[in-house]
């Protein structure tokens, strides 16, 4: 039995790359020396300036990082632009165009997988097949909260996944999917900027009762900012709302099952690591024994979010964290393989 | 968390009848120009005319109504652009507030047609 390896997102970084503090080529050369390899992830339209049409120079560079400390590429990001536009969406030949070249950028690096999100219908998805297929990148849509693997449009995509059988056609889940509920640490943010304990607690009700039935994400979402307002939020209802409902999902996390066979990588998404190794939220090793149970032996790329909300918490260590966290849930199989 | 970086650090300076600043993206990733909505700037609780602010960014000045077209020149993340408004008499030297409000369109999230439109607001007590 393979098991899954460890790496991590640069968009784990994101305040300290946007704050210019570390250059993208700063974050993989700090990265690696942290040791948080060895699967590395980027977001195209972050990391790269002119993406994706780089020029060849800045590439080089990349590759050549990515070769002296010793990474493995897992997964470049792409978005599905189809508003990139002011006046209109784009139409699905423009679309299709507008993908094939990310998935032209991820081939020239040799990333095995783009990313790609729920914009990209069935019918997009197929048209981008062949030029996967003949670039050899995987397309791995991803699924995030509030999402979940019985979304209706994911549903839609696993029918055509089955139709058209090809192992370039995934999923990549995200461990936000399944929390256990909103990270303490948004609490304790929202309370020391003066939001009352009536409300914060009034969230954390609405999120439980959501828990096992199906709700429309932009709807549940527009309900949570209109508590918010209702109980005295002001400025801090939109982010109240979407910290809690839109990052924080309820899905089971014995539900990935159903589509493990189609998972060609996956998002370790976590918000806190507390000083115990524990996450409060984000049930890792349960995520990790379905992982394990499903076959899944690629890459889980972790991925801290909680800077959206905690200014204080050093990124890096964070990562460490959840890593060794990670660790420890993969070596609880190693040592049943090795009995 | 992003949206403190939306006025640049130090960035105000008084230029003539006309100051400047640098404007961040609250954003994690590049947008094209045409995403850039809306951009509302007062100073000490004057309000500048929208339509008479400039924005530069890589050598080239645009009005706000310059942008809508603009979906494949790219305003990277990492990069501030500077914006320039019109102030009668200059700016004083010293302190002053600034309050600016960005609308950037996310051109991935689209909900029954629509594309989100986030706005962001900083206010910062800057010398010029």
């Amino acid at each position: 039995m393979t098991l899954p390896r460890l790496g991590v997102t640069l968009y784990s970084f994101t305040p300290d790359f946007h704050a210019g503090r570390y250059t993208f080529e700063d974050l993989v050369v700090e990265a690696a020396q942290r040791g948080l390899g060895p699967g590395l992830e980027v977001i195209g339209f972050q990391s790269f300036r002119g993406f994706p049409h780089m020029s060849p120079e800045v590439e080089t560079r990349f590759l050549r990082l990515v070769d002296e400390h010793g990474w493995e590429l897992s997964c470049l990001d792409g978005n599905v632009d189809v508003a990139v536009r002011a006046d209109r969406l784009l139409d699905e030949d423009e679309l299709v165009a507008y993908m094939e070249a990310q998935l032209e950028a991820a081939a020239r690096l040799g990333f095995p997988v783009l990313r790609v999100q729920n914009q990209a219908t069935p019918a997009v998805m197929e048209r981008l097949l062949p030029s996967a297929e003949r670039l050899g990148v995987k397309l791995g849509m991803e699924i995030h909260a509030p999402e979940t693997v019985r979304s209706p449009w994911v549903l839609a995509l696993r029918e055509l996944y089955a139709r058209l059988d090809s192992p370039y056609l995934g999923f990549i889940p995200d461990f936000g999917a399944s929390t256990l509920g909103i990270s303490p640490s948004v609490f304790e943010t929202f309370r020391a900027k003066g939001v009352s304990e009536e409300l914060l607690q009034a969230i954390a009700t609405r999120w439980d009762e959501l828990g096992g039935r199906d709700f429309e994400a932009h709807e549940e979402i527009g309900n949570f900012i209109g508590l918010a307002h209702s109980m005295g939020a002001g400025d801090h209802a939109v982010n109240l709302a979407v910290f809690a409902v839109g990052i924080h999902g309820h899905q089971d996390a014995a539900a990935w099952a159903e589509t493990l066979p189609d998972v060609v990588h996956v998002h370790g998404k976590f918000f806190d690591i507390g000083d115990n190794g524990r996450d409060p939220v984000v049930p890792v090793e349960e995520l990790i024994d379905v992982l394990v149970a499903g076959g899944y032996d690629g890459f889980i790329s972790s991925e801290y979010e909680g800077w959206h909300w905690n200014t204080r918490a050093d990124a890096f260590e964070m990562v460490a964290r959840e890593q060794a966290l990670c660790r420890r849930a993969l070596e609880k199989h190693s040592g049943a393989v090795a009995r | 968390m992003l949206t403190e970086q939306v006025i640049a650090d130090g960035s105000l300076r008084a230029r003539g009848d006309a100051f400047t600043f640098g404007l961040r993206m609250p954003w994690y990733r590049a947008l094209p120009l045409s995403s850039l909505e809306g951009l509302d700037v007062r100073i000490d609780d004057d309000v500048i005319a929208t339509d008479e602010l400039r924005i530069s960014l890589g050598g080239t000045t645009y009005a706000l109504a310059d942008l809508p077209p603009l979906h494949e020149e790219w305003w990277y993340v990492a990069d501030a652009a500077e914006v320039r408004a019109p102030k009668a008499g200059g700016l004083a030297p010293g302190p002053h507030v600034l309050d600016v409000t960005v609308a950037l369109r996310i051109p991935y999230i689209v909900e029954s047609g629509h594309p989100l439109v986030m706005r962001e607001r900083c206010v910062k007590r800057l010398a010029a």
